[in-house]
């Protein structure tokens, strides 16, 4: 599939052809899982983040998931001698925890996966998301000002983020982590080119 | 224009000095290298801090408390914590003004280098509030187009400083428009400046010559009592509940003293039948809520007018209060048409605009003509160079239909286990909310009727829902950002939601497509996305 006009597009679209009529006939079930395999080639082209972005991840989604944990033993603990409790002793932690696991390790991990970006000359295109699959288009001419940012735990990685605000309303920040400091840097002074350049 | 490396420890731990404690530099050392606050800033920061701290070590003032000397731990954890932060904040924070940027290094624990490039600086404001004025300091805010909230500000710099910074910033400015009024008689471009959004008030073109005003819309009394009719509102309860407080306090005894007299018949009747009273108090409760809605949408669009002139349209409206307003043509995002089912059976619309402005005033949703017929905002439309009225509706994909009728229906019955499960003796009432599950398939039917897209010379049109229809009217050299997206579902279904942001978008009820087929979906990104180019 070849996209002139938008580098990028037709992500989503792969796997046969299905007309609307296929979809009439057939149950949802039978639908052919669209994987990544399948996409077309312009997703593999674009540049993954940094891998150490998913011990970050871990590392915030196991703090909140801890405070959870701690939650959910305490409720347990202090529930211990009632008799009319819903659930046994440690299943409410249990649960927790069997989130925790999903949560922290696995999501990370498909979050990394699937998330990719490029800057190319005049747009950055970004796709992302593991539930809900997002790709967006940014011009570099509706760039409004620019944010490279790290917190703690990307300072421990040595990782940044770029912050590109836009005028927009639900892309007034429009979110690029996990890349390298120097790389976030890049980015941000090639873009910043592109937007002052224009005007010469 | 120096590359930065504030992360890298000798810049942002090593600052130069010099520069940096002399208020008033001169213009030329301003644009040199990094600079820090005012060191005021401090002692005013601290300041501000001791309010919170008077509030901890209130109950030790107050009386002899004998839990009192927590507090005095915990005013000692606050002086440890925000006073080491004071000074931290004042030592990370660099500003400075380059030729093409302006640069602003912040943060203790997250931090943040911010570029802003001149061009994009709409405003620039001084603030000085008492203490300021007497340190003879200043918060300088800056502002970029979109957002209502300051992109820059540097709490706080000397007033000399705060000056320097702002008439520096605008001479920039003035030397980039006067490189592209070069670039432009040279030939190579036409001005970008006319192009692009972010183009600061102050070169704003004026009209080169007055326009006569063109008036485009306006309503007759009939017209604003139609307009009333259409609406409905519950103010008048409030209003009854204020007056039962003043009057009465008792509502029975209020009630009984108001059916005297002549209507002492009425009173036998709802006596003796209370299901008349019912109906009588419900046909009572939406009769005024109709006559107040005439009352208050007739006071507000009484003699409405909206003019074309110089570029501008101005509005007057009101019985009661005068409102006028004017909005530029250029400020204007996305036009927005609105109906609601009675509205759309005798075939009126609501016309809105969607603007973006400098301050909050001027940004978000402003009316452009309450009740008009089709035949009405047609030639308004074209006057304003919007797009076309759309008449041609691509549907969505009718799959739609389903997910929307699985989703609510699977909600019901998610709600009706629980009810089962949790208050097993309310159940048997409760299995008859089932009974919504055809009203919901009847909505997915509306719902997907009701939504569709038209791709124009001009831009993208959306039409969406079920009872209050909006159409967006969405100019393609207005867009923002460019977004497809799908859900795990939908990606099995081969769906995709299309969404195209504009400045000043309503985050509530956003001009996002659902459903569309991929296939369709990016195709129609596309051919938006290249025209969007050609515009360049």
């Amino acid at each position: 599939m070849v996209c002139h006009g938008v580098p990028g597009a037709g992500r989503f679209a792969a796997g046969p052809r299905l007309s609307n009529s296929y979809f009439d006939l057939f149950p949802p079930i039978f639908y052919p899982m669209i994987s990544l395999s399948e996409k077309p080639s312009s997703f593999h082209d674009m540049k993954e983040l940094a891998p150490q972005i998913v011990k970050i991840w871990r590392l915030k989604s196991g703090m909140w998931l801890g405070v959870l944990f701690v939650i959910a033993l305490v409720v347990d603990v202090i529930n211990f001698f009632d008799t009319e409790k819903m659930l046994p002793f440690g299943v409410l932690p249990g649960l927790v925890i069997l989130f925790c696991l999903g949560f922290v390790l696995w999501i990370p991990r498909l979050r990394f996966k699937y998330w990719r970006y490029a800057l190319r000359p005049t747009e950055l295109v970004l796709i992302r998301g593991v539930f809900n699959r997002v790709y967006t288009i940014v011009p570099l001419r509706r760039i409004q000002h620019l944010d490279v940012s790290q917190d703690l735990f990307e300072r421990e990685y040595d990782l940044g983020k770029l912050v590109i605000h836009t005028a927009g309303t639900r892309s007034s920040e429009v979110i690029l982590p996990g890349l390298r400091l120097e790389e976030a840097e890049r980015l941000r002074d090639e873009m910043k080119k592109v937007i002052t350049d224009e005007a010469l | 224009m120096k590359p930065s490396d504030p992360f890298g420890s000798e810049s942002r731990l090593q600052p130069n000095h010099d520069s940096s404690e002399v208020p008033g530099d001169t213009r030329e050392e301003e644009s040199v290298g990094p600079k820090r606050l005012h060191p005021l800033t401090l002692v005013q920061r601290l300041i501000v801090s001791l309010p919170g701290l008077f509030f901890i070590l209130w109950p030790l003032f107050r009386e002899t408390d004998s839990t009192a000397w927590i507090n005095l731990i915990i005013a000692g954890l606050y002086a440890l914590f925000v006073l080491p932060w004071i000074v931290v904040y004042y030592m990370r924070f660099r500003y400075w003004v380059t030729p093409t940027e302006m640069i602003i290094h912040s943060g203790v624990m997250t931090r943040r280098e911010r570029n802003i490039p001149i061009d994009r600086i709409q405003n620039i404001e001084i603030e000085q509030a008492p203490l300021q004025r007497l340190l003879r300091t200043a918060k300088v805010a800056v502002y970029t187009a979109g957002s209502s909230n300051a992109e820059g500000i540097l709490e706080y710099v000397s007033i000399d400083e705060a000056r320097d910074i702002r008439a520096s910033v605008r001479q920039l400015q003035t030397e980039i428009k006067r490189e592209e009024g070069w670039t432009a008689s040279v030939g190579a471009h036409q001005s970008m400046a006319e192009k692009r959004m972010s183009v600061p008030a102050e070169r704003e073109e004026l009209a080169t010559e007055p326009h006569s005003a063109v008036p485009l819309f306006q309503m007759s009394t009939q017209r604003a009592f139609l307009s009333g009719a259409f609406h409905f509102s519950l103010l008048y309860i409030a209003g009854i509940f204020s007056l039962i407080q003043y009057i009465e306090p008792d509502p029975t005894i209020f009630f009984s003293g108001l059916l005297r007299g002549p209507m002492e018949p009425w009173k036998a009747t709802i006596d003796a039948s209370p299901l008349t009273a019912i109906a009588f108090g419900i046909f009572a409760a939406v009769f005024l809520g109709w006559a107040t809605g005439v009352l208050l949408t007739v006071n507000k669009n009484y003699r409405f007018s909206i003019t074309l002139q110089d570029k501008k349209l101005h509005r007057r409206n009101g019985l009661l209060t005068l409102a006028e307003g004017t909005i530029p043509l250029k400020r204007i995002q996305s036009l927005i048409i609105r109906t609601n089912p009675v509205m759309r059976f005798f075939g009126y619309y609501r016309l809105e605009v969607q603007t973006m402005g400098i301050d909050l005033k001027e940004s978000g949703f402003q009316l452009a003509a309450p009740c008009a017929r089709q035949d009405e905002i047609e030639p308004f439309l074209a006057a304003i160079g919007g797009l076309p009225f759309p008449t041609d509706w691509n549907p969505v994909s009718p799959i739609t239909m389903r997910r929307f009728s699985l989703r609510y229906s699977g909600l019901v019955v998610l709600a009706l286990a629980g009810i089962y499960y949790f208050f097993p003796e309310i159940f048997p009432v409760a299995w008859l909310g089932l009974l919504v599950i055809p009203v919901i398939l009847r909505l997915s039917v509306a719902r997907y009727r009701n939504m569709g897209y038209a791709l124009g010379d001009k831009g993208l049109s959306i039409r969406r829902g079920i009872f209050k229809q909006h159409i967006w009217l969405i100019p393609i050299g207005k867009s923002q950002t460019f977004t497809l997206g799908a859900n795990y579902f939908q990606r099995r279904l081969g769906l995709e939601n299309l969404y195209i942001d504009t400045a000043g978008a309503s985050p509530m009820v956003a001009a996002e497509l659902y459903d569309i087929p991929a296939e369709t979906a990016h195709s129609l990104l596309e051919s938006l996305y290249s025209r969007f180019q050609r515009r360049d």
